[in-house]
């Protein structure tokens, strides 16, 4: 690394390859961690990191990375034993019913311990159930302490006519989150597929399951590459490259193509396997690849997807961030968008959104906030 | 303004145009602590604060913080700025540092030798921590934030201003008419709140440890000048406990670190209006050594 700032390209290889960092100077060292914990990703190169063991020649950066590495690998480990603990709560308080949850996402990796619940740090709990056991699952959660966080009324309705989950859940004690979802992607999308094809053969662990591997992956897929939000695409995308490199094997690979050609997902599955070997060089099925290129891909179509999504998945602190990234950054928001809501539906959604965003502009985040008093 | 502040054990960037930010952190700091931000420096953390919003330097002005790119609190009046950068900076620290167990308490030391004051807002630990500072061979640590090392047990001192609330500000002006104090944040939902520069010698030892020898609990009661009572260790573990900021996230560790502290330290629970009579109780009974 002789380069003197560090750009998002850099970022992404460190990522791929930690012992790299061990000639950074001091202000490298300082973007690559305000970097990485802005993406969520610090624990999980932290971890990567130590295990090199590499002696580094300057005590003041190694102290340094013994305070801030250390403590995200911390953060890490507690927040992987708080969620665990949480599934083992809900699994002891729903009883036999449990069995009927299956656990998503960050939740499923950490029951599973697998790579991607290294240095994984969590915002909620993602749980899928059927879609006739919804309100019954919510009232238990009601009863046992996990009560809807306050939304405004706009966003009640979104959640309860247009998309796959219920607003989100709260625990009034511990704060922890859950997310119960009926779908894997938002109803009004129109690409709501069969859920019985994703929890087939779903596996049970700690009392609940989680989808299959192939499932699991392409469900992460979907969920990055049909949505506007790409906060964490970094990190999302990171996830699902660890969980193919993990799965690799010929039965995965014919499986996730099926699954994705017949739940109608394999463009997704084919811009997830695109950006893993662009970002991290992930060992892929070269054949599935090709298949799916064939079906979906151009030239044209390609290079458009690359302005896109490397922008919406590089890594998006200012100062490793520029112009063509925040160019694609936008297209991927208003693809997101129009890929999950129809126009007469999309439209007023973004205004509302938009008029939101222009007044916290200028009057101030709290502007829409209801009680100003319970600032700690 | 873009600059380094050195507030031992760590070191923040800090950038802002409010002017009234950068008169208080002048007057309240010593100036070899406040230095232009240099790439070759080390900073623990970025924060900023900052006008929110376009129209909001203009009209009805309000500022906000800013963690790295985080805003972790809604905008507040701008004449709370400065108090609401101490605030931020006392966010950032207990809600990321778990190389150290942090305890909400007022922290003093004489002669190396450091006495902690956990108690929530209100019980006049910042009052008493202040005096005592004050005092002759005695020092600051922290008012608000003990920061204690797993592995050793000791204290690190994180010497920065005092907060004062309502009439504890003056009264801390009348103990020291030389005292460097801050502008009024007003009307705060701590109240009036004032920032008060802690002693030369506090400053001065920022960078030397102190062995804990003492938890005490204080309780600032108009009626009574002074009662002691001792505290079992079960009681005293739990009041820690309660106090500390990052018990939870560091689990196991924060755990055995409390039970090491509290098997080798006297406690005590004290109520108080005269803190002369607190620090001789120190000083006699806590501190002696024969």
């Amino acid at each position: 690394m002789k380069r003197f700032f560090l750009k998002a390209k850099d970022i992404i290889s460190l990522l791929n390859d930690p012992a790299q960092a061990a000639s950074l100077s001091k202000l490298n060292w300082q973007i690559l961690i305000k970097v990485l914990r802005k993406e969520q990703l610090l624990a999980r190169f932290a971890i990567n990191f130590k295990r090199q063991n590499i002696a580094l020649s300057d005590d003041e950066i190694s102290a340094h990375l013994d305070v801030h590495l250390g403590n995200s690998i911390k953060i890490a480990i507690r927040q992987s034993q708080s969620v665990k603990f949480e599934i083992a709560e809900l699994a002891r308080l729903l009883g036999q019913s449990s069995q009927q949850l299956i656990l998503l996402k960050g939740a499923a990796y950490s029951v599973m311990n697998n790579l991607a619940s290294e240095g994984r740090t969590y915002g909620d709990i993602d749980l899928l159930a059927a879609k006739d056991k919804i309100d019954s699952f919510e009232k238990i959660l009601n009863t046992y302490g996990w009560t809807g966080k306050e939304v405004n009324d706009y966003d009640d309705k979104y959640y309860r006519e247009w998309s796959h989950e219920i607003p989100p859940l709260m625990h009034s004690s511990r704060g922890t989150v859950i997310d119960l979802h009926h779908n894997l992607v938002p109803i009004i999308s129109g690409r709501a597929p069969n859920i019985e094809l994703f929890v087939k053969d779903a596996i049970p662990v700690a009392d609940m399951n989680v989808l299959r591997p192939s499932a699991m992956t392409l469900h992460s897929a979907v969920h990055l590459f049909l949505n506007e939000d790409y906060d964490h695409g970094l990190r999302n995308i990171h996830d699902i490259s660890l969980l193919i490199s993990e799965h690799h094997s010929a039965e995965y690979w014919a499986d996730i193509y099926s699954l994705a050609t017949e739940s109608n997902f394999s463009l997704e599955l084919y811009l997830a396997l695109r950006y893993c070997k662009k970002l991290f060089n992930t060992t892929v099925c070269e054949s599935t690849y090709r298949k799916l290129g064939k079906k979906h891909a151009s030239l044209i179509k390609n290079a458009y997807w690359d302005l896109v999504f490397h922008g919406a998945l590089a890594p998006k602190h200012p100062l490793v961030t520029g112009p063509i990234n925040k160019l694609g950054l936008l297209l991927a928001y208003i693809r997101g968008h129009a890929a999950k809501m129809p126009m007469k539906v999309l439209i007023p959604h973004i205004f509302t959104k938009a008029y939101r965003e222009v007044v916290e502009t200028f009057a101030g985040k709290s502007y829409f906030v209801k009680n100003q008093d319970t600032q700690k | 303004m873009h600059f380094q502040l050195e507030v031992a054990p760590f070191k923040l960037n800090i950038q802002t145009t409010i002017p009234l930010v950068i008169d208080n952190l002048t007057k309240l700091y010593p100036p070899q602590l406040l230095t232009s931000v240099d790439d070759n420096s080390l900073a623990d953390y970025d924060v900023s604060i900052d006008y929110s919003g376009l129209v909001r330097k203009y009209i009805k002005p309000q500022c906000s913080f800013k963690f790295d790119q985080f805003e972790p609190f809604l905008g507040l009046p701008i004449g709370h700025a400065y108090a609401n950068l101490e605030w931020g900076m006392n966010y950032v620290i207990a809600s990321n540092i778990f190389n150290y167990l942090i305890i909400h308490s007022g922290i003093v030391a004489k002669n190396n030798k450091a006495v902690l004051f956990p108690a929530p807002p209100g019980s006049g630990k910042s009052t008493l921590t202040a005096y005592l500072q004050g005092q002759t061979s005695w020092r600051l640590l922290s008012d608000e934030m003990a920061l204690i090392d797993p592995e050793t047990l000791e204290a690190i001192p994180f010497v920065r201003p005092i907060c004062l609330k309502n009439r504890s500000g003056q009264l801390v002006q009348q103990w020291f008419p030389e005292v460097a104090v801050s502008t009024i944040a007003g009307n705060t939902h701590k109240g009036d709140v004032v920032h008060v520069s802690p002693s030369k010698f506090s400053w001065e030892q920022r960078k030397t440890r102190a062995e804990i020898k003492s938890v005490v609990f204080p309780r600032y009661d108009p009626d009574v000048e002074l009662e002691v009572y001792a505290l079992t260790k079960t009681q005293a573990f739990m009041q820690l406990a309660e106090n500390a900021f990052n018990f939870s996230l560091l689990g196991v560790e924060g755990f055995e670190t409390i039970i090491q502290i509290i098997e080798k330290v006297d406690c005590y629970e004290i109520v108080y209006n005269n803190v002369k009579e607190v620090e001789k109780f120190l000083d006699e009974e806590v501190l002696f050594e024969s």
